[in-house]
């Protein structure tokens, strides 16, 4: 088995196709392994019959490991995240709903200030008490990853709006807009890490409401209210 | 009466949440908040209560009328029978 470090964590997995070309730039020396992943793919391939080999193995690999991650004090969050600054901003929605056009504005606005670390499911974990995103081979479409982490700044929970705006949210809002974006775990006692870890998010003011259009501007205004600025 | 073994009480960020888990996850996709009562009631149900000791339970720790302590009672089982999580 080859052996990656993701996330700070040592993975053993034997791969192939986009899941291996995307985990070349993790690819590790190390030989103790924190999470050993092995895929069923003819398992996978006749749960969802319409997808590839090469779609199912990626499926596969990133449930997986980010069902894993939850036994390393860390989760998955289905979003796209941008790094401005050396600190990282996650754009969490159903798909469809424009994270990753929201992220690549950030791009345009800040040039190379500014990079994408995940475009679809960056691994967050806590390690210190500080809240780290990472980058990981899993970016679903877009090969867009980095091998890199950094610290959290906040997560925005997207919608589209005519007009741009970002709002802090408490409470059942916030608890239920990260829930309702990452893998639910089958074990209650999964359940309950990940639900420790949406505590630490919205106790510690992470998680915000933004509504964006396509205008430029919708990136100054969001990243002002995230950096503290608004 | 019985709360479904799968669905979990938690306290998260100062809220009281139920969550679905294991099988009951694929029919509930949502989240419930419980007020203060409401976790009461469900405590009581983690442990298999009647329903008219729960309506007891309201007169007697939060000082409910016993007409609307009933009502209530009836309307939050109704509530939890909807979304499956009783037993």
């Amino acid at each position: 088995m080859n052996m990656y470090r993701i996330a700070d964590l040592n993975v053993a997995m034997e791969t192939f196709g986009r899941t291996l070309r995307q985990s070349e730039a993790y690819r590790t020396t190390e030989a103790m392994a924190d999470i050993v992943i092995r895929t069923d793919l003819d398992a996978a391939q006749s749960r969802y019959p319409s997808f590839s080999a090469d779609d199912c193995e990626h499926m596969e690999t990133a449930s997986q490991f980010y069902s894993r991650l939850l036994e390393h004090n860390g989760m998955m969050l289905h979003a796209s995240c941008v790094v401005l600054d050396g600190e990282a901003y996650l754009f969490s929605a159903p798909s469809g709903t424009g994270k990753s056009t929201h992220t690549q504005l950030w791009l345009k606005r800040f040039g190379d200030r500014a990079f994408i670390l995940n475009d679809d499911k960056p691994a967050l974990r806590w390690i210190d008490g500080t809240c780290y995103a990472y980058g990981t081979p899993w970016s679903g479409k877009t090969s867009l990853n980095r091998n890199e982490r950094a610290v959290l700044r906040g997560i925005g929970i997207l919608q589209r709006s005519d007009v741009n705006f970002a709002e802090r949210l408490s409470g059942t809002a916030a608890i239920f807009g990260v829930l309702d974006q990452t893998i639910r775990p089958y074990a209650k006692s999964q359940m309950q890490t990940l639900l420790g870890c949406i505590d630490k998010l919205v106790a510690g003011g992470f998680v915000y409401r933004v509504g964006v259009n396509m205008e430029p501007d919708a990136a100054e205004t969001v990243y002002r209210v995230m950096c503290g600025e608004g | 009466m019985k709360v479904n073994r799968n669905f979990m009480l938690c306290e998260v960020a100062g809220e009281t949440v139920v969550v679905p888990c294991g099988a009951a996850a694929s029919d509930f996709h949502g989240m419930l908040r419980l007020n203060t009562t409401g976790a009461a009631l469900w405590k009581m149900l983690e442990n298999g209560a009647e329903e008219a000791e729960l309506s007891a339970m309201l007169v007697k720790e939060f000082g409910a009328d016993e007409t609307s302590a009933a009502e209530d009672t009836a309307d939050f089982l109704r509530k939890l029978a909807e979304i499956g999580c009783l037993e």
